[in-house]
């Protein structure tokens, strides 16, 4: 089913909802109403599956991905305070190499504070 | 753009009320204003800076009351969610903070641990009350000392990030304060001046001490998780909940010192004082990232910025973090990580971590989304090999990691804490 046709029994279903619940306040007190409770479980879960459905169909379409990647684009893009680059290629202004990564030697170990 | 960049767009490019520029009430703006440039060619996730000419230019502005002004119209652009853009056909987005300030204050903290702000303090008191360090060889390097006396120990600015005022007289005792609740850590140092061997500054009862468990945990996870994602014979599944449970728990941890996250960043605790300690520790570590003007005159030029720093340090008679230059590498990385487990739905996607967790294994097509996920990846590993460095904590071997107290071994002396 495309989402078209997911959202549109979605609509059917709170429609069936809203009768029901109609139905069940207009029945006497001593009368039973499990059944129209229980059709409306049953139309709640499939509103459910409905939604799970959507979102699947969202992420593999791009729409719910696109916005996750214009979240993690506008964090990752940032760096939060003044980059450092790490080594001596950036002593020319003019270098635009960004990301370098170098092990450095390993010395005196000290500690951050911490409460542990 | 980091926070410098923000500031310098916001300052050439972000009016005032009534489409009024930033400019000197003295000194008429430039004809033109320089631009962010593309940092990354060829990259797939583009980042801008603006030159660091151009930055250092700005730093050293003759009227030092349009940095400040940049600063305050960026403060509010950030509360009000705007973007940074290019002009032309397909604008360039520069910054957006739509989803996220952008700015962490574990980025400041990791950053002022090096104590560069108590190296630098004592640079610019012995510059402008003695010739101990010689005069400013040139007039910018005069500027400099000058604006950031002016921007950072200013007792009656009236910026609404100022962290300084009757109630809170001391702006370090304020971010030690921040650092403390949010983060539940401590400098490594007490006062600037050695005989005054105690800081005093007001400890909260509620503080996220269990984060440093909790976040070297999430860390270690990653490890494995990253570990397990180069078998041959498939990835482990039950690393990815693993992950995505301790995020979330390190989410509900930080926003809840914060408050409701509906509100603007303005009306959220603790804003105040990360945006200011940010845009404060930036401001240092940008004359010291590189050989600039200012690393030449107090001639300390070197190749990496820990060991410029330390020679400053020397020079004015501070000593730096021993372990500086981890600090400095991984704090960008470690804000970045942090800010994205703040805003929520990236590390707490089990989808996107699965494929961050892959996302450096050979093969395979590079896309956007991919190469957006090895920047967090690389992020992540950065974190890892330099919180070991720096803590001595085993993030990749959690077997051989200390069970007992920590000891601390400072530079200087631990601050005493005020009992409430």
């Amino acid at each position: 089913m495309n989402s078209h046709d997911l959202i549109e029994e979605k609509r059917s279903n709170l429609a069936q909802i809203d009768a029901i619940n109609n139905r069940i306040s207009a029945q006497p007190k001593n009368k039973a109403v499990n059944e129209l409770y229980g059709r409306i479980n049953f139309l709640t879960e499939r509103n459910l599956e409905i939604d799970n459905e959507l979102n699947l169909l969202d992420y593999s379409s791009g729409k719910k991905s696109g916005n996750q990647m214009e979240k993690a684009y506008s964090i990752s893009s940032a760096g939060g305070g003044v980059d450092i680059r790490p080594s001596d290629e950036m002593s020319n202004p003019g270098d635009p190499e960004r990301r370098v990564h170098h092990k450095r030697p390993t010395g005196e170990k000290i500690t951050i504070p911490s409460p542990i | 753009m980091d926070i410098l960049d923000n500031v310098m767009f916001a300052r050439y490019f972000s009016p005032l009320t009534g489409s009024r520029p930033i400019e000197s009430d003295y000194i008429p703006n430039p004809s033109t204003f320089p631009t962010p440039l593309l940092s990354n060619p060829g990259s797939l996730v583009p980042t801008y800076n603006f030159g660091l000419v151009n930055k250092y230019n700005f730093c050293v502005e003759d009227d030092m009351s349009v940095i400040e002004k940049g600063i305050m119209r960026h403060w509010y652009d950030v509360n009000q969610r705007s973007s940074y853009n290019g002009t032309g056909i397909n604008p360039p987005q520069y910054s957006t903070f739509q989803f996220s300030s952008t700015y962490h204050m574990i980025y400041a903290y990791l950053i002022e641990n090096t104590r560069i702000l108590q190296i630098f303090e004592r640079v610019i008191e012995k510059y402008l009350n003695d010739e101990e360090l010689g005069i400013a060889d040139r007039f910018e390097n005069f500027n400099w000392v000058q604006n950031s006396e002016k921007l950072f120990y200013k007792n009656d600015t009236p910026k609404a990030t100022n962290l300084r005022s009757l109630i809170r007289p001391s702006s370090d005792a304020s971010r030690r304060n921040a650092y403390n609740r949010l983060l539940g850590m401590d400098l490594a140092f007490g006062d600037i001046d050695s005989k005054n061997t105690t800081l005093e500054y007001a400890k909260a009862k509620s503080a996220n001490q269990l984060f440093v468990a909790l976040f070297e945990r999430y860390l270690s996870e990653i490890w494995q998780g990253f570990i397990n994602a180069r078998n041959t014979s498939g990835s482990n599944t039950a690393d990815v909940n693993i992950l995505i449970e301790l995020a979330q728990q390190l989410r509900e941890m930080l926003i809840a010192r914060r408050g409701d996250m509906t509100n603007s960043y303005a009306h959220l605790n603790l804003s105040r004082e990360e945006f200011s300690s940010v845009l404060m520790n930036s401001w240092f570590a940008f004359i010291i990232s590189y050989n600039s003007p200012m690393v030449t005159y107090l001639n300390c030029q070197s190749s990496t910025i820990g060991e410029r720093l330390m020679k400053i340090g020397n020079k004015v008679g501070i000593q730096a973090h021993t372990k500086c230059q981890a600090l400095f590498e991984m704090a960008g990385s470690a804000s970045t990580t942090l800010l994205a487990i703040e805003v929520g739905g990236i590390l707490d996607d089990p989808i996107w971590v699965q494929q961050m967790l892959v996302s450096l294994n050979p093969g395979g097509v590079m896309t956007p989304l991919r190469a957006l996920q090895r920047n967090y990846m690389n992020d992540l590993l950065t974190v890892i090999n330099n919180w070991e460095k720096a803590t001595g904590h085993r993030i990749k071997n959690t077997e051989a990691n200390i069970t007992s107290t920590v000891r601390v071994q400072s530079n200087g002396v631990r601050p005493q804490l005020v009992k409430n």
